[in-house]
C-alpha cells in the first residue's frame, strides 16, 4: 500500500523532468499551434493574426495525395522491418550469452555513426555505379547496373536499416524476459515447437512488437531525410513538404499547420492503438 | 513395469549429472528421486520428460523406447520446481492447456477440467490468473494442469520447496492420499529427507550423478548403505573399529581400541575386517548409572549440551578427540535443566539391534 506522504514525496520528485518537458516540448508545441493560425509576412516571417487558411490549403490533393503516400509508406515500412526483426530478435533471446551480446554491439554500432553519413554510405552501396552493382556485373550476375537509386525500394532500404535497431530491441527485451520454462511446460503438455511458438513465446513477445511498431511507424511518417537522399524527387513524403514550407517557400504558418496536423493525426493513431490493440500484460481480453 | 531407466549418463562438459543410473518403477508408485543439490536429480527428470537427451542409455514407457521421442510425445507430465505457469492464462486455462493441445470435445474437457480443479481444491479459482495465486495454490494449479491430462508417469520437481514449512507438510499428506487416489506413477524429486521418507514408497538417493542405495524408507535410515548415504539422512555417529567374530546371527566388534560391541545384524564382513560402525544419536540412551538391559555400553564425559526443544542434542566425549552426539527426548521439563551438566560423566547405552556396519 502505497501512502499519500510517499505520494507527495513524488511529487517534488516529479518537478524536474516536468519542467524539462514544458519548456522543451509543451511550449514549442504550442508556438507550432500558435504560428499555424497566424499569417504569413509578405518575405517570410509570421503576423499575429488568427486564420484558417493554412488548414484549408492543406487539403489541396498534392498534399492530400502525398499524406496518404506517407500512411502507405511507413505501414510498409513497419511490416518489413517487422518481419526483418523479429527472426533477429528471437534467435537473439535465444542464444548464448556471447553471442547475445555480440549481436547487441552489432545492432547498436550503427548509432555511433552520424545519420547523415550513414544515408550517403546507403547511396554508395546502392548506387548506379556503387559497390553492390559493381559486384553484381563484376561477377557476372547482372549485365547492366540495377537501377535503385532514387526508387521506392531505395527509400524502403533506408528506412528498415534506419528503423531495425528500434524493432529488433524492444521485441528481444520482451522475448529475453521470458521464463525458458514456460516453453518446456507447454511442450510438457503436448504441444509440439510450433504451437509452443503461437501459444507461448508470440504472445510474450507481443508487448515489444508493439512498441517497435509505435517506434517505427511514428518517425518513419516525419522523416524527410531518407526520402530525400535515397527516394530523389518523385517519392516525397509529407516531412519533406514541411521542411520545404519552412526552408525554400519561407511560409512558416503553412509548414506550422502541416505540423500540426501531422502531430495530430500521429497522436490519434498512438492513441487509438495504445487503447485498442496492444495487450495489457497478464490481463485476457475478456477480462478488460 | 510402467518406467524402466538403464544405464542412464549425461554429461555436461566435466560434470557428471548423471553416471550409469538405472531404475525400474512398478504402476501405481510413490517413488522418489533424493540428493543434495546439484547431484544431478533434476537432469534425470529432465531426461524422462525429454527436455535433455542422455548421453547414453535407454528410458522404456510401458516397455517402449522414449529416449529419442520429443517431449510433447511422451505419456509424462512435470510439475516443475517453479510450476512454470503461462502468465497469460487463468486458473482454468492454464489447467485445460494439455487438453486444448490434444483437441479434447468440450463437453470432455470441461469435466476433466472441473474434476482436476476439485482434486487440487482450487474451486472458485478459476478466473484467476496465476499472479493473483498464493504459492501453494499456484502449485496446486500446476498439479492439476498436468494430473488433467492422466499421464503414465508424473515428475515433480521439488514442488514443495517454495511453500512455507507449516503449507509444505500439509501438502505432503494431501499429495500422498491424491496419489494414493488416482493411482498414476509419481517421480518425486527433493533434497529434503523428511519428505521422502514421509512420502514415497521407495527412495534413491544420489550423490554426485550416482544412485548410491535404492530402497524403502525404513532401509534407507535403517540400513544405509553407504557412508554418505548415512550421513545425508538423519544424522550419524561414525567409530573405526575391526570384526572380532561373525555368527549366524550378527558379528561382534572392537570399536574406539577396546569396547566390545555386539550387533546382532546380517551382513557380509568377515573377523579381521576394518569396518566403520555406525549409530543414529537416537538410539543411544543416555545414563548417569550404568548399564542396564542393554547389550552395549560405554561411558564419556558430556562436552556440551544444546537444548533444541523436542530434544537436548549432547555432544559427549569418550575419550581424547573421539566424541559421540547423541539425541535425548525431553519427555519431562525437569531434564531439560540442571540434569545432564557439562563435565559431567554419563553411560551410552544401545540395543544389539542398534547400528550397522560399513566397509572402512
Ligand atoms: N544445462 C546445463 N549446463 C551445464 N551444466 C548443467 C546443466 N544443467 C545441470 N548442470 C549441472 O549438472 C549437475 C546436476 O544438476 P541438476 O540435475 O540440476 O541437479 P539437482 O536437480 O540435483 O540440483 C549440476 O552440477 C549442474 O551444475
Ligand atoms: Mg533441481
Amino acid at each position: 500500500m502505497r501512502s499519500r506522504l510517499k505520494i507527495r514525496e513524488f511529487h517534488v520528485l516529479l518537478f524536474p523532468p516536468l519542467f524539462w518537458l514544458i519548456v522543451f516540448f509543451a511550449v514549442p508545441l504550442l508556438i507550432v499551434l500558435i504560428y499555424s493560425v497566424s499569417y504569413r509576412g509578405t518575405y517570410g516571417g509570421v503576423i499575429p493574426g488568427f486564420t484558417l487558411e493554412h488548414y484549408r490549403h492543406l487539403f489541396d490533393p498534392l498534399y492530400v495525395r502525398v499524406f496518404g503516400r506517407s500512411v502507405l509508406i511507413a505501414t510498409i515500412n513497419t511490416v518489413l522491418t517487422l518481419t526483418l526483426s523479429y527472426p533477429i530478435a528471437y534467435y537473439m533471446a535465444f542464444a548464448t550469452t556471447r553471442v547475445k551480446s555480440v549481436m547487441m554491439f552489432l545492432i547498436i554500432l550503427p548509432f555511433w555513426t552520424n545519420f547523415m553519413i550513414r544515408m550517403y554510405s546507403i547511396v554508395t552501396l546502392i548506387g548506379d555505379n556503387g559497390w553492390l552493382n559493381n559486384l553484381f556485373v563484376a561477377t557476372g550476375l547482372i549485365s547492366r547496373p540495377l537501377h535503385i537509386m532514387n526508387t521506392l525500394i531505395a527509400v524502403f532500404i533506408g528506412f528498415v536499416y534506419w528503423n531495425l535497431p528500434f524493432m529488433v530491441l524492444p521485441i528481444f527485451a520482451s522475448l529475453d524476459r521470458m521464463d525458458a520454462t514456460l516453453l518446456e511446460a507447454s511442450m510438457d503438455l503436448g504441444a509440439s515447437r510450433f504451437r509452443t511458438f503461437l501459444n507461448i513465446t508470440l504472445p510474450q513477445s507481443l508487448p515489444g512488437v508493439f512498441a517497435g511498431i509505435v517506434f517505427t511507424f511514428v518517425p518513419t511518417m516525419g522523416n524527410f531525410v531518407i526520402p530525400e537522399i535515397l527516394g530523389g524527387p518523385n517519392n516525397i513524403m509529407i516531412g519533406n513538404i514541411i521542411t520545404d514550407a519552412f526552408t525554400q517557400a519561407r511560409n512558416w504558418p503553412f509548414g506550422s499547420a502541416i505540423s500540426a496536423t501531422l502531430i495530430f493525426v500521429v497522436m490519434v493513431f498512438v492513441v487509438l492503438y495504445l487503447r485498442y490493440i496492444e495487450p495489457v500484460q497478464g490481463t485476457p481480453a475478456a477480462v478488460r | 513395469m510402467i518406467l524402466e531407466i538403464r544405464n542412464l549418463t549425461k554429461l555436461y562438459g566435466a560434470t557428471t549429472a548423471a553416471r550409469d543410473v538405472s531404475l525400474s518403477l512398478e504402476k501405481g508408485e510413490f517413488f522418489c528421486l533424493l540428493g543434495p543439490s546439484g547431484c544431478g536429480k533434476s537432469t534425470i527428470l529432465r531426461m524422462i520428460a525429454g527436455f535433455e537427451r542422455p548421453d547414453s542409455g535407454q528410458i522404456l514407457l510401458n516397455g517402449v523406447p522414449i529416449t529419442d521421442l520429443p517431449p510433447y510425445r511422451r505419456d509424462v507430465n512435470t510439475v516443475f520446481q517453479n510450476y512454470a505457469l503461462f502468465p497469460n492464462m487463468n486458473v482454468h486455462r492454464n489447467i485445460s492447456y494439455g487438453l486444448r493441445i490434444k483437441g479434447i470435445a468440450q463437453m470432455e474437457l470441461r469435466t476433466r477440467v472441473e474434476e482436476a480443479i476439485a482434486m487440487v481444491g482450487l474451486g472458485g479459482l478459476e478466473e484467476r490468473m496465476p499472479a493473483q495465486l498464493s504459492g501453494g495454490q499456484q502449485q496446486r494449479v500446476a498439479l492439476a494442469r498436468a494430473l488433467v491430462n492422466r499421464p503414465a508417469v508424473l515428475l515433480l520437481d521439488e514442488p514443495m520447496s517454495a511453500l512455507d514449512k507449516k503449507i509444505a507438510e500439509q501438502t505432503r499428506t494431501e499429495l500422498v492420499e491424491l496419489q494414493k487416489r488416482i493411482g498414476i506413477t509419481f517421480v518425486f524429486v527433493t533434497h529434503n529427507q523428511t519428505e521422502a521418507l514421509a512420502m514415497a514408497h521407495r527412495v534413491a538417493v544420489m550423490k554426485a550423478g550416482v544412485i548410491e542405495q535404492c530402497d524403502e524408507p525404513r532401509g534407507i535410515y535403517e540400513r544405509p548403505a553407504t557412508r554418505f548415504v548415512a550421513e545425508f539422512i538423519g544424522s550419524m555417529n561414525f567409530f573405526d573399529g575391526t570384526v572380532v567374530a561373525t555368527d549366524p546371527d550378527g558379528c561382534t566388534l572392537h570399536v574406539t581400541g577396546d569396547t566390545s560391541v555386539r550387533l546382532q545384524k546380517p551382513s557380509d564382513v568377515t573377523a579381521g575386517d576394518d569396518v566403520v560402525f555406525m549409530i543414529r544419536p537416537e538410539r543411544l540412551k543416555m545414563s548417569l548409572v550404568g548399564p542396564q538391559e542393554y547389550e552395549n555400553s560405554i561411558n564419556g564425559i558430556i562436552r556440551e549440551s544444546v537444548y533444541m526443544g523436542e530434544t537436548t542434542v549432547y555432544r559427549i566425549e569418550l575419550r581424547p578427540g573421539n566424541t559421540v552426539t547423541v539425541h535425548v527426548q525431553n519427555y519431562l521439563p525437569g531434564m531439560t535443566e540442571g540434569f545432564y551438566e557439562p563435565g559431567e560423566e554419563v553411560h551410552l547405552m544401545w540395543s544389539k539391534t542398534s547400528g550397522g556396519v560399513i566397509r572402512a
